[in-house]
């Protein structure tokens, strides 16, 4: 590939998921307070039925004439299983709030990873170089929005290249009829082949 | 009103959907998944509700509600008063031969009025009865709280199943909108420095999301704007200097590739307008 040399392989890493705290954890604290909600009012209603059964069983046994032993035995076996079934909820709630926040903290970088890369492109932008703009990576979002960008940033530095294409024909044409010299206009040309060495280096 | 960086836009409900593409792609995959996941915990859930109802009920109907003791009503037999006929003949036998020889210890005949009549049973104890429908009534209570326990888990898992994906999806498509918004208006920026236009940037609409994206922008307009301004200052020093040289009549290509400059500075001018 020719532009392999320079093309930026960027790959994702777990330490970069987190690119736009604000953006990305927004989304996770919501979808992860709406989650624990809801597991927590199903967990309660599951607990308060399985307590209830566990009640009757009790109420049962009390009422029988069982070996007392044993009885407590039942009892802390049913109370055992009661516990077990919050840890279950709980559990099933904490996994429910992984895999969403799994999933946004996924989504949100594939749309925070084109935003980074375009605000990269801006920081360059704002020092006036116009450097080439690579694709996006594999599986990111904001295809179009990038696509926009890149049209507009290719046309920008084409335009910015043709200028100081048009700079050097005149720098040239004077050199050739050797016009310039020691003069006023010669110190003008001068000036005006450092400006376009310098906006050359803006595109490269 | 807003500042002249601010103008006025209001969110619409008609354009909450900017960019389709990524506002429901994020949208309805986060609505799937979140319908995935309360459809397994809600089976879960459920399952686990009709363990502990049956096991309740189970409990409930294990009890056996004890029926007071109602004995039956037998027939009763009542021996009256023994009746003597103290005219009848002690030895009825009409046998003369017997009668030749009667018994001296030989008794008066009796006889026996057997009445045959049911008598009422005792009386049951209040108690009893009112123990026993209580414990029945209570068992059926306890069934149909049950019932309704597990109906109304159901009830609770539909309801907010859909709170939830109805949830996620409205603030989906308000969260990516507000994502959209800015990323929408940046676009028209783009369009109009393609077309070589360096109007004002307006800030954000309150509320927006990727505020320093935006700032980021500001300042490439801002960065693209002083080039554009810079070359104007330059071109417009560079053409005096070469009209005071008269370099266009000394050279067909130097006069040549200035006019392709005055073209290229009338751009400029108009690009950043005055």
């Amino acid at each position: 590939m020719a532009h392999s040399k320079h093309r930026h392989k960027h790959r994702r890493h777990l330490s970069n998921y987190i690119l736009d705290k604000r953006l990305q954890l927004r989304y996770v604290a919501f979808v992860t307070i709406l989650s624990a909600l809801l597991s927590g009012v199903l967990g309660y209603l599951v607990w308060q039925q399985e307590n209830s059964a566990t009640q009757n069983i009790v109420n049962t046994l009390e009422a029988s004439d069982y070996d007392a032993d044993l009885k407590n035995e039942v009892v802390a076996e049913l109370s055992g299983r009661d516990s077990n079934l919050v840890l279950v909820m709980l559990g099933a709630g904490i996994g429910m709030v992984l895999v969403l926040s799994l999933y946004l903290i996924v989504m949100t970088h594939k749309v925070a990873g084109p935003l980074y890369k375009v605000s990269k492109y801006f920081d360059e932008m704002a020092e006036g170089k116009l450097s080439e703009v690579w694709p996006l990576r594999k599986g990111d979002q904001l295809k179009d929005f990038y696509d926009k960008f890149k049209d507009m940033h290719d046309t920008l530095r084409a335009r910015h290249v043709e200028e100081v294409a048009a700079l050097g024909s005149f720098v040239e044409a004077c050199e050739a009829a050797g016009i310039g010299g020691p003069g006023e206009f010669g110190h003008k040309l001068d000036e005006v082949k450092s400006y376009r060495a310098k906006r050359r280096e803006q595109v490269a | 009103m807003g500042s002249p960086n601010n103008r006025g836009y209001k969110r619409s409900w008609r354009n909450l959907l900017l960019n389709t593409r990524y506002q429901l792609r994020f949208t309805l995959v986060m609505v799937g998944l979140s319908a995935v996941l309360m459809a397994v915990l809600g089976w879960w859930v459920m399952r686990a509700a009709e363990k502990a109802t049956t096991v309740a009920m189970d409990a409930v109907l294990g009890v056996q509600c004890k029926a007071p003791e109602r004995p039956g009503a037998e027939p009763t037999v009542v021996i009256d008063e023994p009746i003597v006929d103290p005219e009848a003949d002690p030895d009825p036998d009409p046998d003369p031969e017997a009668d030749a020889d009667p018994d001296p210890d030989a008794r008066p005949p009796v006889i026996v009025n057997i009445v045959e009549e049911k008598v009422p049973p005792p009386p049951v104890s209040v108690n009893a009865v009112a123990r026993y429908h209580l414990c029945k009534i209570q068992q059926v209570s306890t069934i149909e709280r049950l019932y309704r326990g597990e109906w109304r888990i159901f009830l609770v898992l539909v309801v907010s199943g859909l709170a939830l994906c109805f949830g996620l999806a409205v603030y989906g498509i308000k969260m990516t909108h507000k994502v959209a918004g800015p990323l929408h208006k940046v676009g028209l920026y783009f369009a109009k420095m393609k077309a070589n236009k360096y109007d004002t940037v307006y800030n954000l609409r309150k509320g927006d999301q990727l505020v320093d994206f935006y700032a980021h922008f500001k300042e490439a307009h801002e960065g693209m704007r002083k080039i554009e301004t810079e070359d104007v200052e330059m071109l417009r020093d560079l053409i005096a200097a070469a009209d005071a040289a008269k370099v266009g009549d000394s050279s067909p290509d130097a006069a040549k590739a200035l006019d392709e400059l005055r073209e290229i500075l009338k751009t400029k001018e108009d690009a950043i307008g005055p």
